[in-house]
């Protein structure tokens, strides 16, 4: 039982089934920076299940003017176990535990070790450690989030290999009321409207959904042969022809219904998101070890296949309306809702029982079934990929767009770890070697731009001298950001509600701009 | 990496390091002139709660030495998902206190003043404003944002203004005379309901909550005479006593002898909905809401419980029903439960006195819950859980850590430029929007500041016009509802050419009192503020002065309305602190927007300015709509 009390703000925000999903989750974090410690404290506050920190350091003297939680009490300490007792404190419902272990020696040496966390993030871990670790993870499915922070800038890569979204939520979702295609019941409702005996007040508060069905049918019948307004000078004398219908100009109901019309002249079709999961090849393909999200796809497909439209969620929006009439054309939604869930949960199951695979929950059944406009899928590019086969194109065009444009930090920062993993140091991170990393960390630059088969001089030096300026050094106001950023995208992917970023992102504290970018 | 060193030499050495500097990675970054800048700067955070704890972090770790906090609330169970400095043994104390104890624990070097008080006191007047470098808003409500906006005009200290609300979130940099300030734009309107649809013809869960509110006002607040929501001892169902028509509800006189419960019962659910049921009109063809008899109700419960327990003693008992949050309880339960409630909140009344309603306030939310279904229960409206209608009736608004984490960052950032470039915060600022995923591929989207709107009456001249009936509206009402909840003014004072009409504040001897309340109760009219007349309207403390020009009026084509403000659309805001439903300022039942309401002002489509009226044209297609959003987004921000 989760504590509806404290966490009451969050829930009216992801719901009981997204704070149980959280709860369940066990994040393992890679280093206890400001930047990751921020992270995680934005994931202990709101309840995950349990947290590991792995961090061979101690904490020093640059620790404490970044790291709010650690003081001079800490200083020699195992970072991990400072900052895992620190952010326990935050939450008495969230397990901590700290690894004191070099993260490098533990990907080399005994990977396993990450087998079992739900999340991964890893901040500040050398490239070649990176890439291991992202190949690992991939494999296995477990989502990576790298997050750094150099100065100003701020960088983000969310990697897994294949993310499901069931609410996707988006800020505004046409409601699905069936205006252009009405079920029979719909149609019948309307039909019994008879506008000819009502008095005014009567008149003015027939919904109206009743009112657009009933004349859209009586228009097409009298003036269009049967057929839809299609063109949009048909369109128009619908309008027309809808708002002849009405006693007046302050008819709310007739006002809400030409607000909505052009909305709803629409033909019914299935979101291109949603089209491409029910064509996906993973549909056709179920088998006993399918995840619940394709075997629920794949019942979709034959729904859809079978009705053309998706089911029907059910709700319909405040209208101007009479309480009797509205509440009966609310039952006849729920109805119809009811009607496309059994007939869904059928194709279910039967998909289940051919496959002899484990029945599926209802409530899963039901919530796919009301949100299925919404369900939504990322395919993240591995780690490997995006070093390996690069996105030339994107990059090129970004530059070419605008040669200030924050991919720059983008390809700095690759030259940055690159030049870690060389010299075993960030440049600029001392004071002597200022003058001398830039020639150094130009040069690494230029052996990847030819990697990605991009100019060397696209890039202005006046990057390269900023980045060393920074010498690795985190402010903690923009590990704050970037925790919050970071923290914001686990919890998407966690409960499976929202759209993440898909799959870098660059942000630029010097002129507060932030690009996502897809490598 | 790691070098086995003996631990004391290490930790001597680090602390001697640290000595040193700790900012020295600060001073890389923002060069060693805006943190000598950063260092000497004095601030001020209103607010302690959500954004204000992870600011005063920043704050102190970006190297700021000398800060204010205030904040007049304290510590709850609910702020602790987020607000990272409280813990559950600070649950009832001084946010801002708390706040800095905590941070002062780990960063001891600082100096933090903290104020366990309202922004909108007197004692934080002018000379409380002037002394900061830079203000920062960490605030929840439209009434002391606006409030610190006027403050920081009139003495011209910048001021960065935020707001989070869910995954959104929003901050930016007002300055006189060079920015837009907070209200140059108009923000969105509260959700209004007409008082017909409240009262007597509801459709939505939503009608039926903000009817149990006023009802909880007008039975256990304060006598308020807007609230016309019933009238307990009126027992007329039909027909015009002056005519000898009436019939009346005779039953309502027996139920008031059997108890406070009984009568409010009875009146509400029996003799109103009976008045209503009567109004041949509203019925035609449908069949009309049944009365309710509490008798009935509890005797049949008594007899299913007793048929189902094979244990009837034969005397009529309420079992205690708690209702539970998160599911839909049954109507018996509702009713049940209303009926306990009630008693409970009668005896308090009369030992405690009157009390707003409050979300908090657990029994004043079950009457809400209980109300509002048993009123839903009657119109075939779907019932609702306690959770969802605390959310409804509180106006609660989502609140997570992540997003305010974002924005203090943001707040941050912009304090860095504004001590780096006070002479072009119009320039160098930004206004930045947060969206909860990406939309046009972007969650952060910044936009550069307008400048000052010449047409607001808050920060540019402006005649404001007002419409309102001037024989009938008192100078109290015009105070009350206009002034201060419509047009925000905190202490106004009204003066018309020469003469001083009325004066606010508290710092009145008595016999000044006496004679305001005796202005007060006069119309406007009395005092020449007829058709065409000019007041000048002044708030000492918000050091604002607007000219008003009078136009009368007797008949507002929106029934509810008893006035209208244009040259300039101020946004009709309630300032009161309480949750609570009232009739207020244009006289429809309004939900206000009060205690952790933040305002989002949703970020433009394309170039900076909002747009939110095209947003609502009618005749753009969906095709359309999705044509304009699978643009390049970068062509768009391109300038």
């Amino acid at each position: 039982m989760t504590d509806t009390e404290k966490y009451d703000r969050q829930l009216r925000l992801w719901g009981e089934d997204g704070q149980a999903k959280l709860e369940k989750s066990h994040i393992c974090l890679i280093n206890g920076t400001a930047t990751g410690t921020e992270t995680l404290k934005n994931l202990v506050l709101p309840g995950i299940g349990a947290f590991t920190v792995v961090d061979g350091n101690k904490v020093g003297a640059s620790d404490l003017g970044n790291n709010f939680f650690l003081d001079t009490t800490c200083l020699g300490h195992s970072r991990a176990l400072k900052v895992s007792e620190y952010l326990r404190e935050l939450n008495d419902r969230v397990k901590g535990s700290s690894c004191e272990e070099d993260p490098v020696a533990l990907i080399s040496d005994k990977i396993t070790f990450f087998k079992d966390f739900d999340l991964v993030i890893a901040n500040k871990l050398p490239e070649q450690s990176l890439i291991t670790l992202a190949a690992y993870l991939y494999e296995n499915n477990i989502p990576l989030l790298i997050v750094n922070s150099y100065g100003y800038i701020g960088y983000l890569r969310i990697v897994t290999p294949e993310h499901q979204i069931i609410e996707s939520k988006p800020d505004t979702p046409l409601d699905d009321l069936r205006i252009y295609n009405p079920w029979k019941e719909l149609e019948v409702e309307s039909d019994n409207v008879d506008l000819s005996n009502m008095n005014a007040q009567q008149h003015s508060h027939v919904p109206y959904i009743l009112l657009l069905v009933k004349f859209l049918k009586e228009w097409r019948n009298e003036k269009n042969n049967g057929k839809m307004p299609e063109t949009r000078a048909e369109k128009d004398e619908f309008k027309k022809f809808f708002i002849s219908k009405s006693h007046n100009s302050d008819e709310e109901n007739f006002n809400e219904g030409v607000k909505g019309l052009f909305k709803y002249l629409q033909p019914p079709r299935v979101p291109s998101e949603v089209e491409a999961i029910l064509n996906d090849p993973k549909t056709s393909n179920i088998n006993q070890q399918s995840d619940d999200f394709w075997v629920l796809a794949a019942a979709l497909k034959q729904f859809v296949d079978q009705h053309k439209v998706l089911p029907l969620p059910g709700n319909i929006p405040d209208l101007t309306s009479d309480t009797i009439t509205y509440v009966t054309l609310q039952k006849l939604y729920h109805d119809k809702a009811n009607a496309d869930l059994e007939d869904f949960n059928t194709k279910v199951e039967s998909i289940v029982s051919n496959t002899n695979r484990q029945p599926i929950p209802s409530d899963s059944i039901k919530k796919f079934a009301k949100n299925s406009r919404f369900i939504n899928i990322i395919r993240y590019r591995s780690l490997n990929d995006e070093y390996t086969i690069p996105n030339t194109s994107v990059i090129q065009s970004e530059i070419e767009m605008d040669n200030n444009s924050n991919v720059n930090f983008y390809l700095v920062l690759r030259a940055v770890e690159k030049f870690n993993q060389t010299h075993n140091r960030y440049p600029g991170a001392s004071d002597e070697d200022v003058d001398s990393d830039v020639p150094l960390l130009k040069s690494i630059l230029a052996t990847i731009l030819s990697e990605i088969s991009i100019s060397s001089t696209i890039v202005k030096d006046d990057y390269i001298t900023e980045i060393i300026r920074y010498g690795n050094s985190e402010l903690h106001n923009i590990a704050s950001l970037m925790g919050g950023i970071t923290s914001q995208e686990v919890i998407k992917l966690i409960t499976h509600q929202y759209v993440p970023l898909n799959n870098t992102f660059i942000f630029n504290g010097i002129n507060s701009t932030a690009t996502p970018f897809k490598l | 990496m790691n070098v086995v060193v003996d631990t004391d030499i290490y930790i001597n050495r680090e602390k001697e390091r640290m000595t040193e500097d700790k900012f020295q990675h600060i001073r890389d970054c923002i060069g060693d002139d805006v943190f000598e800048k950063v260092q000497k700067a004095k601030v001020l955070v209103v607010g302690a709660g959500g954004i204000g704890c992870e600011l005063l972090k920043n704050l102190v770790l970006s190297g700021f030495k000398d800060i204010h906090i205030i904040d007049l609330d304290t510590i709850d169970l609910s702020n602790l998902n987020r607000q990272f400095l409280f813990r559950k043994h600070h649950i009832g104390m001084s946010k801002a206190k708390i706040a800095r104890e905590a941070v002062l624990k780990y960063n001891p070097d600082v100096n933090i003043e903290a104020h366990e008080g309202d922004i909108k006191n007197q004692q934080y007047g002018h000379q409380y404003f002037q002394r900061f470098d830079l203000v920062m808003n960490a605030l929840d409500n439209l009434s002391a944002r606006k409030h610190v906006n006027r403050m920081c005009l009139s003495v011209g200290v910048p001021l960065v203004e935020s707001g989070t609300a869910g995954y959104l979130g929003q901050a930016t940099v007002i300055l006189k005379e060079k920015t837009e300030c907070f209200e140059c734009l108009p923000k969105e309107a509260p959700k209004e309901f007409a008082v017909c649809t409240i009262r007597s013809n509801p459709s939505s869960p939503i009608h039926c909550i903000v009817w149990a509110k006023m009802l909880y006002g007008r039975l256990f607040d304060v006598a308020d005479e807007n609230n016309a929501v019933t009238d307990m001892d009126d027992n007329i169902v039909e027909g015009d006593p002056e005519k000898g028509t009436e019939v009346r509800d005779t039953k309502l006189e027996q139920a008031k002898a059997k108890g406070y419960d009984h009568w409010v019962f009875h009146k509400v659910f029996h003799t109103d909905i009976d008045r209503l049921a009567r109004m041949k009109d509203l019925w035609t063809g449908k069949t009309p809401p049944t009365p309710l008899l509490l008798d009935d109700l509890l005797n049949n419960y008594q007899k299913n419980n007793g048929n189902n327990n094979n244990n009837n003693n034969g005397t009529i008992t309420t079992k205690s029903i708690a209702l539970n949050s998160q599911i839909v309880n049954s109507f018996e339960d509702n009713t049940r439960a209303f009926v306990e409630v009630i008693k409970k909140l009668k005896e308090r009344l009369e030992k405690d006195g009157a009390k707003s309603w409050d979300k908090d306030d657990d029994l004043a939310l079950d009457f809400v819950v209980a109300a509002s279904n048993i009123r839903s229960h009657i119109f075939g409206i779907p019932l609702k859980s306690k959770f969802d209608i605390k959310q409804m009736a509180g106006n609660i608004v989502p609140a997570i850590a992540t997003t305010n984490a974002i924005i203090s960052g943001f707040i941050v950032l912009e304090a860095f430029k504004i001590l780096s470039s006070r002479d072009q915060i119009q320039e160098k600022c930004k206004t930045t929007f947060l969206f909860k995923q990406p939309s046009n591929k972007r969650v952060i989207y910044p936009v550069s500041i307008d400048q000052p709107n010449k047409s607001c009456y808050v920060c540019s001249q402006t005649v404001v016009t007002l419409k309102i009936d001037t024989n009938t509206t008192t100078i109290g009402k015009l105070v009350n509802e206009v002034l201060k909840k419509g047009l925000a003014f905190h202490e106004p004072m009204i003066m018309k050419g020469q003469s001083m009409i009325y004066e606010g504040g508290d710092d009145l001897d008595k016999e000044e009192l006496d004679a305001r309340k005796m202005v007060e109760q006069k119309p406007m009219i009395t005092f020449g503020l007829s058709d065409n007349a000019i007041i000048e309207v002044h708030d000492y403390l918000q050091d604002i002065k607007v000219s008003i020009l009078i136009s009368h009026c007797d008949k507002f084509e929106d029934q509810n309305k008893f006035f209208e403000v244009s040259g300039k659309p101020p946004q009709v805001q309630s300032d009161t602190t309480t949750a609570a439903t009232t009739t207020t300022t244009d006289g429809t039942v309004q939900q206000e927007d009060i205690d952790e309401v933040e305002i989002i002002e949703y970020p433009p489509p394309s170039d900076g300015k909002l747009k939110r009226k095209e947003r609502e044209q009618d005749d753009i297609t969906v095709e359309e709509e999705q044509m304009q959003e699978e643009q390049d987004p970068h062509k768009r921000t391109k300038k």
